[in-house]
């Protein structure tokens, strides 16, 4: 492809591997130091934008992803979809049948860990 | 004769394919190029599987956690931030190796690309130390899976051994509480301190009605004149007057609250607290804290119901990416065995970069374990 050096290969050069683990390495200690405070609402949200983040850095360069042919990236892209989809229309229906459960629980006397 | 024209034909063809063929390139594929991008488009369809195999796991964990908050709070104080962290490390490490070696593989360079492998895989049995320590303190605890889940008490939080520090960050936790609840609940606040000042009030009167009191003319409370009730209640607000200066909030004590394991993390939180304990409170405020305080203990001493499946979830999402690793092991291992007979070259570098795929989501899935289950807030 685009190095006729080494054939179809895509060589990462050591410069950007260790660049990009570095990157890594800084966004777990980012990830840690903001665990240890409080941003209420935004937690959550933090925390899983670092993921993220981590998890595109990793998808990019260590998997190949950006030089790799764009059909690799498109099927990866789609199952990550369709993991979104189902866990968010099997969180539809949470809630619904709490009241039953604590019914349940309070009727046959069953307490923690049931 | 058309029979017999047969056979030379094909064995001509047979030969063909030999001359062009390099030994590591199948029949059934033009070049090495074509060769290498069908091995790759199968072993992302490998891992789009494996990704819909892992996500029927983040769906439990995400309805227990939007159903049941309290038990994630609750649980992930048993869990060590160190040893997830430390993990972590690890395994981007053995990321970076794994990527180094599909370079080097690709320059035709079979000993680095052996040594890194091999690199990789002493991270992997690194992780897998590092987690049989865990769930060897977890199964020691009785936080176990399913039956497992036989909690001895002396490890559950509130123990002889982390109650008095509890009761240092209940303290420490009451300020900050106080402090966010007169910022955001001033009638809540208001409430608790005219319930506090009575409080502080009716003690006050009791004590005062004892000094007044001798063996023959016992005084009680209501014997007081309005005179002395007056008294009394001046000198409370007249010590609040002087020393309430209202409550300050902490930076987030919750995080340095003791797990199983009892950190180094708890001595720091008590030595806050003991300088935090050094500014002098009114007797109301003091009230005040104290009756937070409790409601903090309350809080920790409560086990919420299903705390079991949480450890369920923990064991089943950990083992399972456990499971990976150890088949990580084998596959890189034997990647690493060809790449030490030398068979990789510029153009036949495929086997390492499809086990350093799998490798790298294997990474991928521990990078969102790790905060969804070690960093819950």
């Amino acid at each position: 492809m685009s190095h006729d050096e080494h054939g179809f290969a895509h060589v990462m050069s050591i410069k950007m591997l260790i660049g990009v683990w570095a990157a890594l390495m800084i966004l777990t200690g980012i990830t840690v130091w903001s665990a240890q405070h409080h941003f209420g609402a935004l937690d959550l949200p933090i925390a899983m934008g670092i993921a993220t983040f981590k998890a595109l850095l990793v998808a990019l360069f260590f998997m190949h992803l950006k030089y790799d042919r764009p059909f690799n990236g498109l099927i990866f892209l789609a199952s990550i979809i369709f993991a979104g989809v189902f866990v968010t229309i099997s969180m539809m229906d949470t809630g619904q049948n709490q009241g039953a459960i604590q019914e349940l629980r309070t009727a046959t006397g069953t307490t923690a860990d049931g | 004769m058309s029979s017999t024209q047969a056979p030379p034909a094909a064995a001509h063809v047979a030969h063909d394919d030999h001359h062009d063929h390099p030994a590591h390139l199948a029949h059934h594929f033009d070049d090495e190029e074509q060769q290498f991008d069908a091995g790759k488009l199968g072993i992302w369809l490998f891992l789009v599987t494996e990704i819909l195999f892992f996500s029927g796991l983040f769906c439990a964990y995400s309805i227990w956690r939007h159903e049941h908050p309290e038990v994630f709070l609750y649980s992930h104080y048993y869990l060590s931030t160190f040893w997830g962290a430390l993990n972590t490390c690890v395994l981007l490490i053995s990321s970076l190796t794994a990527a180094w070696a599909v370079r080097t593989a690709q320059l035709g360079d079979n000993r680095k690309t052996a040594l890194l492998l091999g690199l990789t895989i002493l991270c992997a049995f690194g992780f897998l130390g590092i987690k049989s320590i865990e769930y060897g303190g977890k199964f020691a605890h009785g936080t176990g899976p399913g039956k497992f889940f036989n909690p001895h008490p002396e490890h559950m939080i509130v123990t002889a051994e982390n109650y008095t520090v509890l009761v240092g960050h209940a303290g420490h936790m009451a300020e900050g509480r106080l402090a966010e609840m007169q910022a955001e609940h001033p009638e809540e606040f208001d409430a608790l301190f005219h319930e506090s000042r009575e409080h502080v009030l009716e003690e006050a009167l009791a004590a005062k009605a004892a000094s007044m009191s001798t063996e023959k003319d016992p005084v009680t409370v209501a014997d007081l004149s309005d005179a002395v009730r007056a008294e009394v209640e001046g000198a409370i607000d007249a010590d609040h007057a002087a020393h309430g200066h209202g409550f300050e909030a902490h930076a987030a004590p919750e995080a340095h609250v003791p797990g199983a394991h009892g950190h180094e993390g708890d001595v720091h939180a008590a030595d806050a607290h003991e300088s935090s304990a050094e500014v002098e409170h009114s007797r109301i405020e003091k009230a005040m804290l104290h009756h937070e305080s409790e409601v903090v203990l309350s809080e920790y001493e409560e086990r919420p119901a299903s705390v079991r499946t949480f450890f369920s979830i923990y064991f089943a999402m950990t083992g399972l990416h456990g499971i990976h690793v150890v088949a990580g092991i084998i596959a890189i291992g034997w990647v690493m065995r060809r790449a030490m007979r030398g068979e990789f070259n510029p153009g036949y570098f495929g086997a390492v970069d499809y086990v350093a795929l799998y490798w790298h989501l294997v990474d991928l899935i521990w990078i969102y374990l790790f905060p969804l289950l070690y960093l819950i807030h």
